[in-house]
Order: structure tokens, then sequence, then C-alpha cells
């Protein structure tokens, strides 16, 4: 069987870490009502940690799955001719 | 305040401004066809494309509800906003640079053309454009009644608001079809820095003639004047536990991706893989950078004028600039109060004739073209486009003179109502069983789920959570119960994708 590339295990992780953080974020009853400090607190330690999991899966994916040098106006005419030919 | 004359010639010059830059991209690409009229083909590039993405995302809600918004949910509010904002990438990453790369080999036009190249249902095109087409078309005309508002608030009360709306609409009508979405996307460019500037000018200000510039002093008046600013639910309890996670998602999904005019910018307008990789790492700075000024301003104007209730909170700007800042310079608060003015124009502006577009490419593409089979040539076709974007912009102008109860709450409803539509595009991205029976019956019923949401009474806290969530249910069962999509225009649909991979990606 060929070996998967590495960038979908990086996806898989990717979504799963942003999803927890997010499901972290969410837990109902946490923080409790009218308390500032915990409030903080708790988007520090769930809010902040999307981010940079976010940042930080975009750029390992980004060096794994890397494009290439084409745009697509290029693809576009590329493709006009290849129609213009048939 | 600023005089009449002030107001109307503000008005005047960037409305002009405006129309000039929108007879010159005719005149440059007199040639084009339909798509690059209203999607501009493939061809923006990552500048471009940020910098429009986050204008048209932004509609008048910045300077008006916004810190509206902010006053009354406090910090959790912004912190809400927070936890979306990194999504986006995530969504982008999985379903929009799918949507992109199809559209390089298929050659989109509006939002529902992906769905009926992977389903080949009419009636599901129609649903869509149904849906499509009525966030859109209220959203423009909400935001002509906007600037109308923003007018008649700088000027003191003496400028009707009529008379700006019957002027910005006019305008737009003479910018818009001219230069299409090529014109409406470089305008917004511009037109996204002056608002921001704007934004964060009148959030220093006011914090220079508030607190002498420091912003411990301001956040220590209001953790010891109004400490629920900082905790759940927030001062006017507008974040409680189900809005904390209805509403972010509403935004990320709803909002960011979904609205039709965001839809076409994510999916179809970028010039390579690289523009969406940059709208990707950008889009949620700049996000962050909007929201952390609209914010700000919350904070500063719930210390400074407390005590304001309802509507009045959607003034807080002009408060701030009237009550804290005019009374030390008048000159400079007259500056802020023009920028506040060439703010919400241009933010409305911007947001407004991408909507205008969408709705005409609806109007043009989807229903006269694909549904009603009008067989015409390219050249007629533009006119065609051009004539549906006008008749559009007269529309919204004249619901915007006399707007119903309705269109208030269509905007509410807007992010919404898109988000059932979202599990059928990942559906048709990611799962060959998926057929068009059940994107149908997913799509109708999940917008019928938000709508009864609403009517409930649960639509402020949980948006269009429930109508996702049914419509996901409905688009896997409806699926294996109905008969499988034929396996030529799954290997098509597919095949273009594979093909798009390889020629964008390093194998």
């Amino acid at each position: 069987m060929p070996k998967k590339p590495d960038y979908k295990k990086t996806e898989k992780w990717w979504l799963g870490l942003i999803v927890l953080f997010y499901v972290l974020y969410n837990l109902p009853g946490v923080p409790k009502y009218g308390d500032p400090h915990a409030a903080i607190l708790h988007g520090v330690l769930t809010v902040l940690p999307i981010w940079i999991v976010c940042y930080a899966g975009l750029i390992i994916l980004n060096k794994q799955r890397r494009l290439k040098e084409v745009d697509a106006e290029t693809l576009q005419k590329m493709k006009d001719s290849e129609e213009g030919d048939v | 305040m600023l005089s009449v004359n002030t107001t109307w010639l503000l008005y005047i010059i960037y409305m002009a401004a405006l129309i000039a830059f929108g007879v010159f991209v005719w005149w440059l690409d007199r040639r084009k066809n339909a798509r690059q009229f209203y999607t501009a083909g493939n061809t923006v590039n990552w500048f471009v494309l940020c910098m429009t993405y986050i204008a048209a995302l932004m509609s008048t809600w910045v300077f008006f509800s916004g810190p509206g918004g902010y006053y009354r949910g406090g910090l959790t509010y912004w912190i809400s906003e927070l936890s979306y904002m990194p999504l986006f990438p995530v969504l982008t990453y999985f379903v929009m640079n799918k949507v992109w790369l199809l559209n390089t080999e298929r050659n989109y036009t509006t939002p529902a053309d992906i769905y009926d190249d992977r389903f080949k249902s009419p009636a599901l095109r129609l649903v869509l454009a149904v849906v499509f087409f009525s966030v859109s078309l209220p959203y423009a005309a909400a935001i002509y009644d906007a600037c109308g508002k923003a007018a008649n608030i700088a000027s003191g009360g003496r400028i009707s608001p009529t008379a700006v709306i019957i002027f910005v609409g006019l305008t737009t009508l003479l910018f818009v079809p001219f230069g299409g979405v090529r014109s409406v996307a470089w305008a917004s460019t511009v037109q996204a820095w002056i608002f921001i500037g704007a934004l964060w000018l009148i959030a220093m200000s006011a914090l220079h003639y508030g607190f002498d510039g420091s912003l411990t002093q301001a956040i220590s008046s209001v953790w010891q004047n109004t400490n629920s600013w900082f905790s759940y639910p927030g001062p006017a309890n507008w974040v409680p536990y189900s809005a904390r996670l209805g509403y972010p998602l509403a935004c990320a999904i709803g909002w960011t991706i979904m609205l039709p005019d965001v839809f076409i910018r994510a999916g179809y307008f970028g010039k390579d893989l690289g523009a969406q990789k940059r709208l990707m790492f950008i889009q949620p700075v700049l996000q962050f950078i909007v929201w952390t000024g609209v914010m700000l301003i919350g904070l500063l104007a719930i210390a400074l004028i407390p005590g304001l209730t309802g509507g009045d909170t959607e003034l807080i700007i002009p408060l701030l600039v009237d009550k804290i800042i005019s009374p030390n310079t008048l000159t400079f608060a007259a500056v802020l109060m023009a920028l506040f003015v060439l703010g919400t124009l241009a933010k409305g502006l911007s947001a407004a004739t991408s909507h205008l577009l969408v709705a005409g490419s609806i109007i043009s593409e989807d229903i006269l073209t694909h549904l009603l089979k009008l067989n015409v040539s390219p050249r007629v076709h533009v006119v065609i486009a051009r004539v549906a974007v006008f008749l559009l912009g007269v529309a919204s102008m004249l619901i915007a003179l006399n707007p119903p109860t309705l269109i208030w709450t269509l905007i509410m409803f807007a992010i919404a109502l898109v988000m059932p539509i979202f599990p059928v595009l990942v559906a048709a991205l990611y799962w060959r069983r998926a057929t068009a029976p059940a994107a149908v019956v997913a799509s109708i019923v999940g917008v019928l789920t938000v709508l009864l949401t609403y009517k409930l009474g649960y639509g402020d806290a949980w948006y269009g959570l429930f109508g996702m969530l049914i419509s996901t249910v409905l688009v896997i069962v409806i699926s294996y119960c109905t008969k499988e999509t034929d396996k030529e225009t799954l290997d098509a649909f597919y095949g273009s994708l594979e093909k798009a991979e390889h020629k964008f990606f390093v194998d």
C-alpha cells in the first residue's frame, strides 16, 4: 500500500486540535457568570491556543505541501490553446 | 457637527471619484465576458483579494451596531469574535481552496454554479438562487439606509437621509454596472484602508481626549464602574453560553464563507493558490485589527458615556466626537466626523456594490441563463448582466427609501440563513455518495429550521446552528435512501478537482 503523504497526517492533527480547543472554549458552565478574572483566564487558555494551532498548522502544511509556480491565468491560456488544438 | 455644504461636498467628491474609477476600469476591460464581469475569472492578485475580502465582509456595522455591540456585550463578546477568526484559514484550506481549484477547471460565475455542477439539479440551483438573492438585496438596501443615517447625524439632522440615499443610490448605479467586479475589488481595496484608518483614528482620539492616552486608566475606569463588562454574559447579557457558541459559528461559516459576496471572493477571485495562501494568513489578522478597534471604541464609550441603551448605543461614535472630543477641539472633531461619514460611505459602498453584483449574477446567470435557458451572444449576455445590476440597484434604493421591517429581519437572518448550505457544500466536495435530492431537501429544510429558530425566539443566541445540524443529518440520511449520482458526472467533477490539484501542488 502506498505511504500516505505527511501533510495528510498534519491535516488531521490540525483539524483535531482546532476542534478540541474550540470545544474547550465552549464548555457549558465554564467560566462561571459574573467572574471577570475567570473569563480572561478562560480566554487565554482556550482562544489563544486556537490562534497558535491555526498558524502553526498553516506554516507546517505549507512546508509539507508545496505549490507549483503557476497561476490560473496561465493555466487558462494553456487550456484555451489545448481546446484550440482539438 | 459638519455643515450641510461640507457633508454634501464629501459625498460628491467621493462618489465622483468612484464613478471615474468605474468608467476607467470599464474602458480597460471593454471586451470582458459575463464571468469576468461578475467574478474577475481568477485574476485578482493577493493584495487586492485580501483587501476586497475584508471590505466586503465588514458592513456599516463597523461604525454603528459594532461599537454598540461591544458597549453592551463587553470583553467576552470580543473573545467570542476572536474564537472564530482563526477558523477562517481552516475552513478555507479544507473547503474554499477546493472550490477555487474546481473553478480553475470548471469556470463558475455564481455561488450556485458549483452546487449545480456537482448535483446537476435545477431545483437546487433555484433554491440556492432564492436564498443567496434573499440575503444580498436587502443587505445593499440597508447599507444605503446607513449612509443616509450617517449624513443626517454628521450634519446635526440638517441633511435629509432620503436625499443622501437617492444620491448614493444613483451614483452607485453609474459605478457598478460599468466596471463590474474588478472595479469593485480595486475600489474596495482603497475603501478598506479608509475605513480601517478612520476607525482607529476615532478610537485613538477618544482615548487621547477621554483618558490622556492612557489605556490602563480607561480599563481601570470600566473595571471599577462597570465590572460586568469583563465577564460572561456581559453588561447587557449579550454573551450567554449559547450565544458564545452560536454567534461565532454563524460568523465563521455564515458570515466569512457562505454569504454570496464573500463566497465568490474566497472561491472564485484569487489569481493563484499563493493568493489563497496569503488570504488564509492575512485575513484573521485584518479582522483582529478591525474588531479590536471597534471593541476599543465600545470600551471607551462605556467608560466615558455610560448609561446608553437600545438604539442610542449605535450612535456611540458621533456621541464620542460630540461629547468628548468636540469640547477640546472643534476643528479636529469636525475632521473626525468627516472621517465617520467617509468611513461609513467607504465601508457601506464596498459591501453594497459587492452584494449588488452577486444579486445581479443570480438574476442574469442562475435564473435567465440556466433556469430559463436564455440563449444569447456573449456581448448581449454582458449587457444583460449590466442591466440586471442596474435594475437591482434601483430596487435596493427604493427599498432603502421606504425600508419594510422585514429588511432588518432579513439582514439579522442573513448569516444564519446561509449556514445550512454549508454541509451541502462539504458533502459535494468530499462525498461521492451525496445525491441531488438530499442536497435539495437538506437546503430547504435547513433554511426553514433557521426561520423556525428565529420564530421561536432562539435565533439571537443560536443563529443558524440548528438549521446546519438538521441539514447535515438530512444530507447524509437522504443520500443513503436515494439513487447514487451517475458515475460520469462524479468522475467529471472529482476528476477536475484531482487534475487541478496536480497542476497547482508539487506531487
